[in-house]
């Protein structure tokens, strides 16, 4: 297989996983407002590892990107998210995954369906 | 953010409350901040960390869906908040709110409550009904608030919500505030359930007592009698075994309260309690009593108390009125019989007796409330089969450390506290010499307690008969007859309104599954209800007999309005409420009339009888 295809292929996985990762920030959100604090937080850790898995796989298929995806736009998400971890602050933490995490992995879903192309 | 507009709020809270606020605008600890929605919110310095207390891109989003999650609520139910912030999810509810939703808003900092008044405009809400900002942290005034809110028709109404993190931010009162609440719910359910479940026993023993109650004495004519006498209340624990021969040193010097179940053992013990307390309604009450039940040491009972007990009794009798018979006792006695708060136990009613009575101090023996010794009872007033299944707890005995308790017992232990913390003129000594520590009392021996305050002889039975003798009455038949019979004509007529309800109601049923219900056929079930009301107005005695439907079905959620309710509901809600309480209505005149025919049959044959005597005499 060539590397350009891996690439591709790569991409409409990130698509996929992207579109799971919405659902997954959704579901934190509203744990968070409901007062369910542990599954949001069991949540929260599922979505940095989703995270930190897409921006690999934005990096390494930078070169077949026609709209190439800047992930340094989420570094200030990640450290606000940090900062409410920190303070153990859950009202921090649902604004963040909602008003700065969730638009932002919406518009990587969005780039990458159109990075896609050719679908496999 | 406004200073003007703090101004205005403070001054109308001022108005309400009588309480000044002062905007600490230079406070550290809370901070406002600017939303991204061009609102605000508060970041608060919480120990060495910074917390958000309202979302910092839409606190107004945030409070649609902190009021969005809001389910099965009705026009009346209590609506009581735990953090207000800035307001915002106050103010959304509001938009939700029914004018006779009490609401309480709760919040815990004082200085997040004046950021709140900067930031929005809160005078419509302190000018609401049934609305109350609470501030700080005070268990005692909290506890008011509840008790003007919360009632037996609501206890089981209740929505609290908890606002953003303040769970986290606030436990210690948080928890404080759940337990209070709890509190009062279970205290209302109990009362609730006790009443349902007893409500035809009541009817029972009232009817059956009432020549007796005609006949004897209220407890009014025994009030502030003995000023200064110590009481010595004498319970059924486990440790009365060990100092019930102390009591026979009482002698002349004190009044021995006993209940039913220690009669027996002080009669063995050769000991004469001035007065035995009887208050359940339930045929237990004369079984605990045994082969004593006639008795003729002078009874203090309620006017619903078991009527075998009062049956069974030769000796004097002073009635205590109950809150739920206060027109009907108004309605035969014409004369006033108080309402004293009994507890749940006969220790807990005996000891508001003794303080009413004017005893001081008010002396416990037996009333472990734990189970000394593994024993549930005392040997000498134990049941021939005792079986008890409770779940045990521990709680703070007498002599420090543990001991085990049930639920029960611990509802009894809470309202003597209670009740001694309130009764601050009288001294309460716990003479039981074992069980659970009953906070407020002092603890002394029996033998200690009867050295110490004991020294002073009073002619009890005389002061007694003297009461008795300032207080005889003229039993007059033929009024009470009267009286019976004008209630009895009186139900006659709710009857007649009943049952053209009842079949009002059929014909609306047929109509409704048709799908066309009309407007005055609804109307009539009102005029219906209406013309009930005015026999009420008219027959007071009524109004304790019906009342209790009125409210039982009326606090029944399935009949409260909903807010927002469609016509349909609306409809069918109606129909099922009359159904509720025309049925209810119809079954218990039916009960009272066969009560009120058993009692004025009774009457003659007693009349029968006697004059059977005075023929045979002459």
């Amino acid at each position: 297989m060539d590397k350009r295809k891996e690439k591709m292929e790569l991409i409409n996985m990130a698509v996929e996983y992207t579109g799971r990762l919405i659902e997954g920030i959704n579901e934190a959100v509203d744990a968070f407002h409901e007062g369910m604090e542990g599954k949001a937080l069991d949540l929260v850790v599922q979505i940095i590892d989703g995270l930190k898995w897409t921006m690999e796989a934005i990096t390494v298929t930078l070169d077949v990107q026609r709209d190439p995806i800047d992930i340094s736009e989420i570094n200030d998400p990640f450290n606000e998210m940090a900062e409410a971890l920190e303070n153990i602050d859950y009202v921090l933490m649902a604004d963040v995954l909602e008003y700065e995490v969730l638009p932002k992995v919406e518009e990587w879903n969005q780039k990458l369906f159109l990075n896609s192309g050719e679908p496999s | 953010m406004s200073s003007s507009l703090f101004e205005k709020n403070a001054r109308q809270y001022n108005k309400i409350y009588g309480k000044n606020l002062i905007d600490s605008k230079d406070n550290s600890n809370v901070v406002l901040e600017k939303t991204k929605d061009d609102n605000y919110t508060v970041k608060l310095k919480y120990l060495t960390r910074e917390l958000y207390l309202h979302s910092k891109y839409s606190p107004i989003k945030e409070a649609k869906r902190f009021v969005e999650k809001i389910e099965d609520y009705n026009i009346k139910t209590v609506f009581i908040i735990y953090g207000m912030g800035l307001g915002y999810h106050i103010m959304e509810l509001m938009k939700y709110l029914h004018k006779d939703n009490p609401l309480i808003i709760i919040e815990p900092d004082e200085e997040i409550f004046c950021k709140s008044f900067s930031i929005l405009d809160w005078t419509k809400i302190l000018n609401r009904d049934k609305t109350c900002f609470f501030t700080g942290t005070d268990r005692k005034a909290f506890n008011i608030v509840l008790g003007e809110f919360i009632d037996i028709s609501n206890a089981d109404n209740i929505q609290f919500l908890c606002f953003s993190q303040y769970d986290r931010l606030y436990p210690e009162f948080l928890n404080i505030v759940v337990e209070e609440i709890n509190n009062y719910i279970s205290l209302f359910t109990i009362s609730k359930n006790t009443r349902k479940h007893f409500w035809d026993k009541y009817n029972e023993n009232f009817f059956n007592n009432l020549s007796s109650i005609l006949m004897n004495y209220s407890i009014n004519d025994l009030k502030g009698s003995f000023k200064n006498v110590p009481a010595f209340i004498v319970s059924a624990g486990p440790s009365l075994d060990k100092n019930i021969k102390e009591l026979r040193n009482v002698k002349d010097k004190g009044i021995i309260f006993s209940g039913g179940r220690t009669l027996g053992a002080l009669i063995k013990n050769n000991i004469t309690p001035n007065f035995v307390v009887s208050m359940d309604p339930g045929i237990e009450a004369y079984n605990v009593l045994q082969e004593h039940a006639n008795h003729n040491i002078a009874l203090i009972s309620t006017i619903v108390s078991n009527d075998m007990v009062i049956q069974e009794h030769q000796g004097n009798q002073f009635y205590i009125s109950n809150s739920e018979y206060m027109e009907l006792i108004n309605y035969f006695t014409k004369k006033d019989m108080d309402i004293l708060p009994l507890g749940a136990s006969v220790a807990n009613a005996s000891a508001a007796i003794a303080a009413y009575l004017g005893c001081n101090p008010i002396v416990f023996v037996g009333q472990d409330l734990a189970y000394t010794d593994g024993k549930y009872h005392a040997h000498s007033c134990k049941d021939e089969e005792e079986n008890y299944e409770d779940e045990k707890f521990e709680v703070e005995g007498i002599k420090g450390g543990k001991v085990w308790t049930n639920s029960v017992w611990y509802t009894f232990l809470m309202w003597m506290e209670k009740f001694i913390h309130h009764s601050f003129d009288k001294l309460f000594i716990d003479a039981t010499e074992g069980g659970a520590k009953i906070n407020g009392t002092k603890v002394l021996t029996l033998k200690e307690c009867i050295e110490n305050y004991c020294k002073k002889a009073y002619d009890l039975d005389k002061e007694l008969k003297e009461i008795i003798k300032n207080n005889k009455k003229e039993y007059k038949e033929e009024e009470y007859k009267l009286l019976l019979r004008n209630l009895k004509v009186s139900l006659d007529k709710v009857s007649i309104i009943v049952k053209k309800a009842l079949s009002h109601l059929e014909k609306i049923n047929n109509s409704f599954d048709e799908g066309n219900i009309t407007e005055e056929s609804i109307q009539k079930l009102h005029i219906f209800e209406g013309q009930i009301y005015e026999i009420i107005k008219h027959n007071p005695g009524v109004k304790d007999i019906l009342m209790r439907i009125f409210e039982d079905v009326n606090s029944n959620k399935e009949f409260i309005e909903r807010i927002n309710e469609t016509d349909q509901e609306k409809t069918h809600r109606i129909i099922n409420r009359s159904k509720e309480i025309y049925t209810q209505i119809e079954n218990t005149i039916k009960s009272i009339d066969r009560l009120i025919k058993i009692n004025m049959k009774k009457q003659r044959e007693t009349i029968k009888v006697f004059k059977c005597v005075i023929h045979f005499k002459s």
